[in-house]
């Protein structure tokens, strides 16, 4: 279970022949991706296990019905279901509040791109992350992603040796640049 | 905590052997400094990996389609959650209807039997009580 790293291909097909492995793995590579954005967004921790948990099912539907283009990448359509879906939330919430303004899909999407942007410029991770190399930031994904040194190895054109360095490397400099930052030791209060 | 600088890379990024995983684990049960560097650092990562892969999702060429199809399924999905729960309300209501006919005929029967009004204000009351009890349950 816990070195199953599907490709987009296997993923999907375990997605519809319902394998416990498939979500485990689901939940491991996008849960947090999806509290994030949520969060981000005014949004609470059991919103974003909410909108997790529908946009499973929709996945669901969508790959059982064949509704998505065969050139999506899973995370492309995953994280769209989950963001249209907190944005159908964000819209129910608004119109159900005397006060608020209940606004269109289009706008709301665009008010999370835009947070998103914002969020960018001023958060410590996104900051740490755009002071990397480009390639460190592929080793890093590629490792939290689950995969095997040997295969990093394979598809950056490395040797696991150097694969391996340039882990400890780019590991120690994202560290350094994070903790650098002057709002870092408030940061996960 | 440079000494076990390398360690903690390995053990973040699932790089180490079963045995050296354990042996590295009881390390950090004897070791409260260690075991608060490995969470922060394992902190740091989870974040940027959550971002690593929301970035990467954005940058699907197909994202607009994605997301084109992703509010149909979701519109498709709500319409039939909302037309499960009409359904489910219709039957309330014609519980409620029901219930509410059967208490008129109730006390337009207690009201023909005596031409006391005394048993009918009892009637009336408990009928009433009731029906209020009834509501709440409904």
């Amino acid at each position: 279970m816990e070195n199953y790293i599907p490709d987009d291909k296997t993923l999907m097909k375990a997605i519809r022949a319902r394998k416990d492995e498939a979500f485990v793995y689901l939940h491991k590579q996008y849960y947090d991706a999806v509290k994030y954005f949520v969060t981000k967004n005014s949004g609470s921790e059991e919103d974003a296990e909410d909108v997790y948990g529908e946009g499973i099912a929709i996945l669901m539907e969508m790959l059982d019905d064949g509704e998505y283009i065969i050139k999506n990448t899973l995370a492309g359509l995953f994280i769209s279901v989950c963001k249209n879906k907190w944005v159908s939330v964000l819209r129910k919430r608004r119109s159900e509040s005397f006060f608020m303004e209940s606004r269109s899909w289009a706008v709301l999407l665009h008010n999370i791109d835009r947070d998103i942007k914002k969020d960018k410029e001023q958060d410590i991770l996104w900051k740490g992350i755009a002071m990397l190399k480009k390639e460190c930031q592929k080793i890093i994904k590629y490792f939290l992603d689950g995969k095997a040194m040997k295969e990093i190895a394979t598809i950056m054109g490395y040797t696991a040796a150097t694969v391996r360095t340039k882990k400890y490397e780019c590991n120690k400099y994202l560290k350094k640049v994070v903790q650098d930052q002057p709002e870092y030791p408030g940061y996960w209060e | 905590m440079e000494k076990y600088s390398e360690q903690i890379v390995d053990y973040l990024y699932n790089d180490m052997t079963e045995p050296q995983r354990k042996d590295f684990e009881k390390l950090m049960e004897s070791d409260a400094e260690l075991a608060a560097e490995v969470q922060e650092q394992r902190d740091i990562l989870k974040g940027v990996h959550a971002r690593l892969v929301y970035q990467e999702a954005m940058e699907d060429p197909y994202i607009e389609e994605a997301n084109w199809l992703a509010r149909r399924a979701i519109r498709r999905r709500e319409k039939e959650l909302l037309a499960k729960s009409l359904n489910l309300s219709k039957g309330l209501i014609v519980v409620r209807l029901v219930s509410v006919a059967a208490i008129i005929i109730i006390i337009f029967a207690a009201n023909l039997s005596t031409a006391n009004l005394t048993p009918l204000r009892s009637v009336l009351t408990r009928s009433t009580k009731y029906f209020v009890s009834l509501w709440r349950i409904l």
